[in-house]
């Protein structure tokens, strides 16, 4: 069965300022899976992660070249709805971010600034969220308690709940487990297993143990450019390029 | 800088044992096409016993590879390596075992095995070869090397397809030997054969180890 890619990227070249960050990348991106996204630090990585919604336009020096299609549609063309692909594509972050107000509100933010007023449909959405973060059972007594009452591991499952939340289509994750525990990652990694059914995702990560255990492709990274991306098992046991070798074995520089 | 020093090492611990049992099976079978010469009833009994040395050897690869595994989280090539080593050591145990077999047969038919001995020399040189290469093919990782054991297989497999036409002229012509005798010298042969088959598929290891894709030459 041929997968139907959510994005396809030509030739995308980013700077900042007069330093290149990505060079020339070419890659399409599976719909309904995990991707990961590796290499060393500075390696282009998270400013590949951050053209995909549109994160890079907040920095001033930032130019970014090429085309990044989402379902067809270049997001770079000019009057593309950037409000409408953030929308689409929700992010997490290295660090859990909670909004400093309840449970509850940190979910429901995105419904309401979306202009849901009815508090039937809005406490569903919210609980629906809840669910699909597999964080609903731990805090359904407390819904009304400040998000910063709870652990990392939570917090960071009711961020991944606040992106739910808004309907995306795509969940990008910067390093989303590298602050919390062993267990607390495992229950992140396991939930990320799950939302592939219904998402498309792509993670930056550090650890190469997880990108074997959870990602279906993987892509590597070094000095801005893209030198090998594959089915994760294949790169992982036979990796093309040296230098993925070199990298995945640690055996680098 | 090397950032994976005492990983690198622990692979060059596993390379090494494997290395050092094909080396010592390689010497065991020297002295089993000894013992097949001359008869030699103690030399049969060593055979017999050098076994024992083997299966330790065998238990020493498995545990070290194992807690490689455990600790380094080996990927790619590394991976291959630790995992074939395993393989490989265990294909090693059955060719010793095979020995250990003939020293049995040895202590077993002591008279009226003279002409089936003469024929069970033929073996020897193939065998040794494909030690030979095989300890080249795996220390240097070396594909071709690992085609040329295959080759030397075919050698034994011929020589083995032969053998048994003559085995039957020889119970044939020699009505003394009884049916059990010639029965267990078939027995030998076939173990011959299969040691080859054995060391072929350590070939096969290699290829893997180095390429990543599996073949299958036996």
């Amino acid at each position: 069965m041929k997968t139907k890619n959510i994005f396809e990227i030509e030739n995308l070249s980013v700077i900042y300022g007069e330093t290149p960050a990505l060079k020339a990348i070419d890659i399409d991106i599976n719909e309904k899976s995990i991707t990961a996204l590796i290499g060393p630090s500075g390696c282009g990585k998270s400013t590949f992660l951050r053209t995909l919604n549109r994160m890079n336009d907040l920095i001033p020096e930032c130019r970014v070249m090429g085309s990044v299609m989402i379902r067809g549609e270049n997001c770079y063309e000019n009057g593309y709805d950037i409000i409408g692909l953030r929308k689409k594509v929700g992010m997490v972050f290295q660090k859990p971010n909670p909004f400093p107000m309840t449970i509850f509100d940190n979910v429901a933010y995105g419904p309401r600034c979306q202009g849901v007023k009815n508090k039937e449909t809005l406490n569903e959405m919210v609980l629906e969220a809840l669910k699909q973060a597999a964080l609903y059972d731990e805090v359904k007594d407390r819904l009304e308690s400040s998000a910063l009452s709870l652990s990392g591991g939570q917090q960071q499952r009711l961020c991944i709940a606040r992106a739910l939340a808004m309907k995306p289509e795509v969940l990008l994750m910067d390093e989303p487990t590298s602050a919390l525990d062993p267990i607390a990652t495992l229950k992140i990694e396991n939930l990320i297993e799950r939302l592939k059914k219904q998402y498309s995702i792509i993670i930056v990560t550090h650890s190469m143990q997880q990108a074997a255990r959870i990602a279906d492709y993987t892509a590597f990274f070094y000095m801005g450019e893209l030198i090998e991306y594959g089915k994760t098992d294949q790169l992982f046991s036979v990796p093309k390029h040296k230098q993925t070798e070199d990298y995945i074995t640690g055996r680098f520089g | 800088m090397n950032i994976r020093e005492s990983f690198d090492i622990s692979i060059q611990e596993n390379q090494q044992l494997i290395v050092k049992m094909m080396k010592c099976i390689q010497e065991i079978y020297v002295a089993m096409f000894d013992v097949i010469k001359s008869n030699d009833l103690d030399g049969a009994e060593r055979l017999i016993n050098d076994d024992i040395l083997v299966n330790e050897m065998e238990e020493t690869i498995n545990e070290q590879a194992y807690l490689v595994v455990l600790k380094q989280c080996p990927v790619a090539s590394d991976l291959r390596k630790l995992v074939t080593s395993i393989k490989v050591a265990n294909e090693l145990e059955r060719v010793a075992d095979y020995a250990a077999n003939i020293g049995v047969y040895i202590q077993k038919t002591t008279q009226n095995n003279e002409s089936y001995r003469k024929l069970m020399l033929n073996y020897r040189q193939p065998l040794l070869d494909m030690f030979t290469v095989l300890i080249e093919a795996y220390n240097e990782s070396d594909v071709k090397k690992a085609f040329k054991v295959c080759a030397l297989d075919n050698d034994i497999d011929i020589i083995y397809e032969q053998q048994i036409k003559q085995f039957i002229a020889i119970t044939r012509e020699k009505t003394q030997i009884v049916a059990e005798e010639a029965s267990r010298a078939l027995l030998v042969i076939k173990q011959f054969e299969r040691a080859g088959d054995h060391l072929t598929n350590i070939a096969e290891h290699i290829i893997f180890l180095r390429t990543g894709k599996h073949v299958t030459l036996n």
